[in-house]
């Protein structure tokens, strides 16, 4: 029951997260506030499965494929900030 | 092994973002910038359970663990969207 | 007649994206400029500028970090020097835009996103000089 009460809580400041970032990006047009979001919303639904697993300490291959895909898509968005020249 | 990868992964990166926060916390003092890099320690904390739940400690069960420290770490970057981040 | 966006220079409005975050960081620089060698105190920019000492306090810390002015330490307070003279002439075309077109520049640094924001990003960039 609590795990469950923890999972919706960060699932649903992940999306609340995402949707500043998303917000942030909108403003400023920087595309590291895009990476940020987009890897915040992608957690927050990764999370979501969670709800689908018993206890997924085992590792489900999708869940963790899409958790590594939001951590390159922070990586990206960090490395394309320092790429371009003003 | 794509578990632990994955994981020490999400550490570093988690623990990249919160360096470069806290650090620019230091010089610029604007507070969103605290929260949202405590955040990401905490993000990475939750991360480094994960490989110490599974590969270091695996007779203790972390799980509940890991989720408080990532429940509590998002609240923080919350609190501080919410409240800090349309400051001047 | 009315004031667009479009009016500001290019060059005034590139140093105010870079460098003005808020009106009151604006009106202390420029009232800081019309008197070069003057040493201003929290209180002094306080009341000029009808804002709190804590406000003063934030506006001169932000003008302080973007190389515009410099702080003496006992007393505390603080004096127009920009880090080269080009920001200089900067400033002083600035200050002769802003009484003509207030409203444009003022809009000009609502629109801005918060320096929260800008700070969050900047954080994240290795090329900036801090």
């Amino acid at each position: 029951m609590i795990e469950g009460f923890l999972l919706g809580v960060i699932v649903t400041c992940s999306f609340v997260a995402a949707g500043f970032f998303a917000r942030f990006w909108r403003a400023t047009r920087d595309l590291l506030f895009l990476g940020f979001a987009a890897a915040f919303a992608l957690e927050g639904l990764n999370r979501m499965a969670f709800l689908f697993l018993d206890k997924p300490s085992a590792g489900d291959g999708v869940i963790y494929g899409v958790r590594l895909l939001s951590y390159l898509l922070i990586l990206a968005a960090i490395a394309n900030k320092n790429r371009k020249k003003t | 092994m794509i578990q632990l990868a994955v994981n020490v992964l999400g550490t570093l990166v988690a623990g990249l973002c919160a360096v470069l926060l806290l650090r620019a916390f230091g010089s610029v003092r604007m507070r969103l910038l605290l929260w949202a890099g405590l955040c990401f320690a905490g993000l990475a904390a939750s991360n480094a359970l994960v490989v110490a739940d599974l590969f270091i400690v695996p007779d203790i069960d972390l799980y509940r663990w890991r989720l408080v420290v990532a429940a509590t770490a998002m609240l923080l970057l919350v609190y501080g969207l919410v409240f800090e981040s349309d400051r001047s | 007649m009315t004031n667009s966006r479009n009016e500001i220079p290019i060059h005034v409005r590139r140093f105010l994206e870079e460098n003005i975050d808020t009106v009151p960081q604006l009106e202390t620089l420029l009232m800081m400029n019309e008197k070069p060698d003057r040493n201003w105190s929290i209180a002094d920019v306080a009341s000029r500028n009808y804002i709190t000492e804590q406000r003063a306090t934030d506006t001169l810390q932000a003008l302080l970090r973007r190389r515009l002015v410099v702080a003496e330490n006992s007393p505390q307070c603080f004096r127009f020097n920009p880090a080269s003279e080009d920001i200089r002439t900067l400033v002083a075309e600035l200050a002769i835009c802003y009484q003509r077109m207030l409203s444009a520049i003022t809009e000009f640094i609502h629109s801005k996103p918060s320096a929260s924001i800008t700070e969050f990003a900047r954080a994240f960039d290795f090329k900036k000089d801090r």
